[in-house]
């Protein structure tokens, strides 16, 4: 009893010392600060466990098909009363909010156009769409609200938020009248050097389209303070305005890549299709360059050769290994090497070339680099890794040597000197 | 008198001869391509072409120009690994079958040969596919296209000619319904 009594005093005067310097530090404000502040409204909210609205489970509330137009599609949706009382059914066709297309009320009947459904009772409704020819495409949505219900809002709004409420979305799609290839254009170029390349467009619809072709949309693929290689206007573009109906068109793509370009270059070109079946993504041609830059001057190493036995250099080169299943390009040209050495006397010495090797590294398939649905191919070899290894052997002297190495078309190499015998 | 029935006898030979060879050349022109044996034919070589002419079938359109067999005798069965080429496609068709009994059961496939109008159209549609296009780096090379049989395809989606596109180099593939224009699955490694 007496512990109570103590805990109850220690808890009233903790509270009273959190008090006083709440008031106070308030009425230093309202001293210092004079500023007149706007009523606040006082906002009624409803109790939503004194709301008044019917209880009904949809099922499913929510679904979403693809139609071209003039397709049509059925959705059932179950109704089910989980009120105490009878409700009367009648489903409206509404407009969804911030839909990115109007979906037009006449294109969905709702079957049957009412019930009366009973405590526990269901009923299944079918919701038919049609969407018209002459519908562009896009994505549509549209409700159906069994009950006229909302859900109530302290404020005015420009939608009604219908509870009971069953939402379609539709997606219109038309098949593109326009063929692309190819739909990107990747490869590996050198600095000072013209490129052409071509994209193939065929019309299969009946009515010329228009295209206009041009480049650009190419920031987003450019991580921060990495500048392209080389700006939009080296690529110059050729095309007709039109692609005839049935018939073909060729966008030609001319690019001077400029001197001293280093790096890569990412970037769209949209063709501008005129039709709405084909949207922006479908439309463009994605650009690819990487600016392969060889050396022009040779890579030098020194050595010392503390006896007259021959001296083996062997330079390799490894190509292509992006990854665990990887491979480099097959358009890649074939790397070699000017080799140059200097003898102790200062004297150049002519290397001579005795073995030229390539190397590869063959995959069979069914590891875990082949798709599940490949496995049953047969013959899917794959090389993963290729070497380009040569070896040149001069005889020896003692005293300092220097070795020039220049690669081309090598992305990276290896070299072993060795003096005496090789194996 | 002996002079027309000199004649009629060699017109009747002559009918007779070239009746034969009809007959013989429609029996060997079950195909409408040029079988080239790699190595000696073996001896019922006829048989087998007939055979391989039911069970090679170009991707729908393509017609095989040439159809080249090699063979390896092995374990007391004939192994053929079969390289069907048409002008249409860059890349060939390639089979590999086991005869022994009279029997000829393929054993593999790997089936390229596919116009290259067709290829692009693959690729495009497979880089539809959301997973593809965040899976593929800026570097993707290019990817392959391969024929899938309508019985592996039925592993995945349906039992139907399906186009695998694959970038090995980043480990990935669609599997591509064609009629559908559609990817109906994707691979990443896993």
């Amino acid at each position: 009893m007496r512990t109570t009594t103590v805990s109850t005093t220690l808890v009233i005067l903790l509270i009273c010392a959190a008090c006083i310097p709440a008031t106070a530090a308030d009425m230093v404000s309202e001293r210092s600060i004079a500023v007149a502040m706007p009523p606040v409204p006082e906002v009624a909210m409803e109790d939503s466990s004194d709301m008044d609205f019917s209880k009904l489970q949809i099922s499913p509330r929510y679904s979403h098909t693809e139609l071209m137009p003039g397709e049509g599609d059925k959705v059932t949706v179950t109704v089910t009363n989980k009120d105490n009382k009878t409700i009367s059914v009648a489903p409206m066709v509404k407009g969804q909010p911030y839909s990115e297309y109007i979906f037009d009320e006449t294109w969905v009947t709702v079957t049957p156009e009412a019930a009366e459904l009973e405590p526990d009772a269901k009923e299944e409704f079918t919701i038919d769409v049609t969407i018209p020819d002459g519908a562009d495409r896009g994505n549509y949505g549209v409700q159906i609200a069994f009950t006229d219900d909302v859900m109530p809002t302290p404020y005015p709004t420009p939608y009604p938020n219908y509870i009971n409420v069953f939402n379609f979305q539709v997606s219109v799609w038309k098949p593109p009248v326009i063929q692309i290839q190819n739909s990107y254009i990747q490869d590996r170029i050198e600095s000072d050097r013209e490129y052409d390349y071509q994209i193939n467009l065929k019309n299969v619809g009946e009515e010329d389209i228009g295209i206009d072709p041009k480049i650009g949309g190419g920031r987003m693929y450019r991580h921060d303070m990495m500048l392209p290689a080389f700006e939009d206007d080296a690529i110059t573009i050729t095309a007709p305005s039109v692609v005839p109906a049935g018939g073909t068109a060729t966008v030609s793509l001319h690019l001077a890549v400029p001197e001293g370009a280093k790096g890569r270059y990412n970037g769209d070109l949209d063709l501008g299709i005129d039709d709405p079946s084909i949207d922006e993504w479908m439309g463009a041609i994605h650009l690819s360059f990487e600016v392969w830059t060889q050396p022009r001057e040779a890579f030098v190493k020194t050595f010392t050769a503390e006896t007259d036995s021959p001296i083996t250099i062997e330079i390799r080169s490894d190509q292509g290994w992006y990854g665990e299943c990887g491979s480099g390009s097959a358009d890649v040209e074939e790397p070699y090497f000017d080799v140059t050495l200097e003898g102790p006397t200062g004297n150049d010495v002519t290397p001579g070339l005795s073995k030229v090797a390539y190397h590869g590294s063959v995959d069979l398939g069914g590891s875990g680099c082949t798709p599940p649905w490949e496995i049953d191919s047969s013959g899917t070899y794959h090389e993963s890794q290729t070497s380009y290894i040569e070896r040149y052997t001069v005889a020896g002297a003692a005293g300092n040597w220097t070795l020039g190495m220049l690669p081309h078309y090598a992305e990276r190499f290896e070299y072993t000197i060795t003096i005496g015998d090789a194996d | 008198m002996k002079n027309i029935t000199t004649l009629a006898v060699i017109a009747i030979s002559t009918a007779l001869i070239i009746g034969a060879g009809c007959i013989t050349d429609t029996e060997k022109n079950v195909h409408p391509y040029v079988v080239i044996w790699a190595g000696t034919q073996p001896a019922d070589h006829e048989m087998i072409e007939i055979e391989l002419s039911r069970q090679i079938v170009p991707y729908d359109g393509v017609v095989y120009d040439n159809v080249t067999v090699s063979v390896v005798e092995k374990e007391g069965a004939m192994h053929l690994h079969v390289s069907a080429t048409s002008s249409a496609c860059g890349y060939p068709d390639l089979y590999d079958f086991r005869y022994q009994n009279r029997e000829l059961v393929r054993t593999g496939y790997l089936l390229e040969a596919i116009p290259e109008s067709v290829r692009q159209d693959a690729i495009w549609i497979a880089m539809q596919y959301p997973g593809i296009a965040d899976a593929l780096s800026d570097g993707a090379g290019m990817p392959t296209v391969k024929r899938i049989l309508p019985e592996t395809s039925e592993k995945f989606y349906a039992p139907k000619t399906l186009l695998s596109v694959t970038w090995i180099d980043e480990t990935v593939s669609a599997l591509v319904d064609m009629d559908a224009r559609m990817a109906v699955e994707m691979w990443s490694g896993e």
